[in-house]
């Protein structure tokens, strides 16, 4: 059965690569053209967050990602892209009331690593417009960091580590009736959802409480382009929002790309 | 305890109490002709119970700064882009703004955040007040919320300002469970107070008379619950510790304010097997007795935290309180967060808590009719409730803590308010005098 999970998703990018829907030749064969290419990010990102079911507290994620994305271009159809990079985030003001001392933690932004991987497909033209998918998956793991719990009258401390996952998946739209900019369009299903461990340790009282938050806004919106600055150099810039029940969060970001 | 200082005094109704010379003698000793008249007054008026933790604000209008440089007449030109304009003018370049009739707050704050003539704009947050319930001598209960006022006792000092427990800041974070029951081990409660008729889940057991009727007939330990959990925000009498929590009566003291260990252990295995949550001892003797240390190491073992009274004869902790490992020991601060010189000392005080002049219920019976039943009392014995209430509270927001944790909260959370002359832990409060606020109000980590 689990053979059966990696095996149908590799049948089924294998008929992708060969498709003729692609208005791929079928006599260059499954894989004619293999370039590497590698891009440095800066996105920013703000999402209205809601910590776990039952509370519904609200408070507001935002979040700066520093990355470096090695990418493979097959048959310059298909993109392999992987994340690594570092990011800070700051999670608002969370409430935390099944410890023994309830605390608020207000801690300003916590740095981690992020990993995470996108898959590009472009699928089809029509006319102008070159119509895709993506999917992007980034993982952050913040790192574990402590406090002192002030007001007390003996030494206490609360150790935090939050994570967060981030899944986007849509359709895109590039535009590619000019040279060198290929403006664009994401249109796409975008979930965000984590958690945050709290342990506390004041002399012999300790306890722990893990809190789960999700994004309050689950559809992404995209506005962005391609520069091609030469053959081998590009930058890219876009823009999103996510609108949502209290609101609008938005996102922007920035990179630069080489191909080898 | 031998020296239980309960002052009586009272005063309180326009028909009474100036001619009377209330002496009590309890099993702890003191007596006292002492009186006091508390002032008669009016109910404080319907006060909302509210909180701030629910971040409201006003649906129809937003706050907006704009930039210095901006003028008047680019401010009105730019109201006039976003289809509205000034309510009111507030400091500086601070306005109040009409929400456009098309438009959310959420929207209207989005869309300003945007201009580069805008310095800030935030949503017009509704501010309440603290909690402040309307009972009548709620201003008299210094040790709940000392504002310097006068204290109930004409010819007393005024006490300091926030010389109390912080019970007001904690309310508005929890006001307890009628789940979490006080069991109030004494000399029983009258059932028939009207602060407290509401709040007894059983008329409990009478160790002393051996029957199942534990009514009050010397009146300490009514005015023990009426510390611990009078009925709260009901436009008479006093407020309780534990808001919502209730009582379970125990008589193990006779009239006369003595009872023997035996009884005392009955009624510790009565408040165990019979839904307490809590245990209130406010009372003691100064020798050991394996039974008794048994009998609150059961309590313990069986999760229920037992809080002790230190005794008021300025020497040895006493027993049950003494038992370290399984009781909470709670000495006496007064309206200066000082330690009366009367409070029991020794390694085993854990905590302080206001035992001065603090007031609460006496049976109805206690001053005659057409009195009104409350006094001002004095002694360990009425800190003892204030951390007995405070731990209910903890307990109602936190069932799953043992009783070391919830022994450890009233510990750790104490304000240190000797600290000048015995910094840390010491043998006079121990920890320190206990603070609602920080046990129970979330702590800001920045």
């Amino acid at each position: 059965m689990n053979r059966a999970k990696f095996i149908i998703p590799l049948l089924l990018f294998i008929f992708a690569l060969n498709s003729p829907m692609w208005g791929q030749n079928e006599e260059q064969g499954l894989i004619s053209d293999i370039r590497f290419s590698a891009g440095a990010e800066f996105e920013y990102f703000k999402r209205t967050i809601v910590w776990d079911e039952i509370t519904q507290d609200i408070s507001t994620l935002k979040s700066l990602l520093f990355t470096f994305l090695p990418e493979i271009d097959i048959n310059n159809r298909f993109y392999i892209r992987g994340i690594i990079g570092y990011t800070s985030s700051d999670f608002g003001a969370t409430t935390f009331r099944e410890l023994p001392l309830s605390v608020e933690m207000e801690v300003g932004s916590l740095g981690g690593l992020l990993i995470g991987g996108e898959l590009e497909i472009f699928m089809f033209e029509t006319g102008d417009f070159e119509i895709g998918g993506k999917a992007q998956y980034v993982y952050y793991s913040g790192s574990e960091k402590s406090w002192g719990v002030p007001g007390l009258n003996v030494e206490g401390s609360v150790a935090g580590k939050p994570k967060w996952n981030r899944l986007q998946a849509g359709l895109t739209g590039t535009y590619v009736g000019m040279r060198s900019l290929l403006p664009y369009i994401f249109l796409a299903y975008d979930n965000l959802w984590g958690k945050y461990d709290i342990v506390q340790s004041i002399q012999s009282l300790t306890g722990s409480q893990e809190r789960k938050l999700s994004s309050r806004g689950k559809f992404n919106a995209t506005l962005g382009s391609i520069f091609e600055l030469s053959e081998r150099a590009r930058l890219t810039g876009e823009f999103n929002i996510l609108p949502h029940s209290d609101g609008i969060d938005f996102g922007f970001a920035a990179g630069v790309w080489f191909t080898f | 305890m031998k020296t239980q200082r309960f002052l009586t005094i009272v005063g309180l109704s326009l028909v009474i109490i100036l001619g009377l010379n209330f002496k009590q003698q309890t099993r702890y000793g003191k007596e006292s002709g002492q009186r006091s008249l508390l002032p008669q007054r009016l109910a404080m008026g319907n006060f909302q119970r509210t909180s701030a933790k629910n971040l409201d604000y006003a649906q129809d209008h937003v706050l907006v700064k704009f930039k210095p440089a901006m003028s008047l007449q680019s401010i009105r030109a730019t109201l006039s882009a976003y289809k509205t304009g000034e309510l009111d003018k507030l400091i500086g370049n601070t306005y109040v703004l009409q929400i456009a009739d098309d438009a959310t707050v959420e929207e209207m704050i989005y869309s300003l955040k945007q201009n580069s003539a805008v310095e800030f704009v935030e949503p017009d947050y509704i501010a309440r007040i603290a909690v402040t319930p309307n009972d009548t001598f709620f201003p008299d209960q210094w040790a709940l919320y000392n504002t310097g006022q006068e204290l109930p006792v004409p010819g007393s000092p005024t006490g300091e300002e926030r010389a109390d427990i912080h019970a007001t800041a904690a309310w508005e974070e929890t006001k307890g469970s009628p789940e979490t029951v006080i069991a109030v081990i004494d000399t029983g409660v009258d059932m028939l107070h009207p602060d407290l008729m509401n709040k007894i889940v059983s008329t409990g057991w009478d160790f002393v008379n051996d029957d199942g009727n534990a009514t009050d007939d010397n009146g300490h330990g009514t005015f023990v619950a009426g510390l611990a959990a009078a009925e709260t925000d009901n436009g008479i009498g006093i407020a309780g510790v534990a808001w919502n929590c209730n009582i379970l009566p125990i008589k193990s003291m006779a009239e006369d304010g003595e009872g023997s260990y035996s009884w005392v252990i009955k009624g510790i295995e009565y408040a165990i097997d019979n839904g307490a949550d809590i245990i209130n001892l406010s009372l003691g003797g100064s020798v050991p007795s394996e039974a008794l240390e048994d009998a609150v190491r059961e309590a313990y073992f069986r999760g229920i935290p037992v809080v002790a009274s230190a005794g008021n004869d300025s020497e040895a902790v006493l027993y049950p309180a003494a038992y370290d490992a399984y009781v909470l020991a709670v000495a006496a601060t007064d309206y200066d967060d000082i330690r009366p010189e009367w409070s029991n000392h020794g390694p085993e005080v854990d905590v302080a808590a206001p035992g001065v002049l603090v007031i609460s219920c006496v049976p109805t019976w206690y001053f005659g009719p057409g009195a009104i039943p409350y006094a001002v009392g004095e002694g360990t014995s009425f800190s003892c409730p204030h951390a007995a209430g405070m731990a209910a509270l903890i307990i109602s927001d936190k069932p799953w803590l043992t009783p070391d944790d919830v022994m450890n909260i009233l510990r750790y959370t104490a304000d240190d308010v000797n600290a000048d002359e015995l910094a840390g832990v010491d043998d006079f409060i121990g920890y320190g005098r206990i603070n609602m606020q920080t046990a129970l109000v979330p702590i800001k980590i920045k």
